[in-house]
């Protein structure tokens, strides 16, 4: 049960809230902005990959 | 029993989606959709045997009906996940549009199914 992406991806989102709040706060709307993009794009590859394994795994078992 | 931890699971997701709802909504999309993915990943390999079962089956019935159904039902499960997908992300027209796709394409698959059975029929008028 690899319900450790779904961590993965809580905890990088709670990162970048804070970190967002934070920039904002100091002034830095443009930097918060880039954090939650990059936030944004190393959760988007966690995830194509799961989700690769998964329709891979499909394709295997219903001969697709 | 595996349906504990999966539920387990589900409701974890749920927590860690709504912490992230107001803040970060993109977050919580890609949490809901990662929780997905996984719980349906637990469930193919739960159907793993009952799948090599059917195969099994498969080999004694003398058309390929066994083999045309699972097609049918893998192209369901996907397209059904992708419309639930849009769904929960707010794009109900695109939801509506993957939906249709799925079940064009399953009506193709089922179509040698059709075929048999409307030369059976064939055969029996005749």
């Amino acid at each position: 049960m690899d319900i450790d992406l779904v961590f993965k991806i809580a905890a990088t989102g709670i990162i970048v809230a804070v970190l967002n709040q934070l920039l904002i706060r100091s002034g830095r709307e443009d930097q918060a902005m880039m954090t939650t993009l990059a936030g944004l794009i190393v959760v988007l590859s966690m995830l194509v990959r799961q989700i690769s394994d998964l329709f891979v795994l499909i394709k295997a078992l219903f001969e697709l | 029993m595996v349906i504990f931890k999966l539920a387990a699971a589900a409701f974890v997701a749920v927590v860690l989606y709504l912490i992230l709802k107001k803040e970060q909504p993109a977050f919580a999309f890609l949490v809901s959709a990662g929780a997905a993915a996984g719980l349906l990943l637990a469930a193919a390999r739960q159907v793993e045997p009952l799948v090599g079962w059917l195969q099994l089956l498969d080999a004694t019935l003398p058309g390929q009906e066994a083999g045309c159904l699972l097609r049918v039902l893998g192209v369901v499960l996907v397209a059904q996940l992708a419309a639930d997908v849009c769904r929960e992300g707010g794009m109900l027209a695109a939801a509506t549009a993957a939906e249709l796709c799925g079940r064009v394409l399953a009506l193709m698959q089922a179509l040698p199914m059709l075929q048999q059975l409307f030369d059976a029929y064939a055969g029996y008028l005749q």
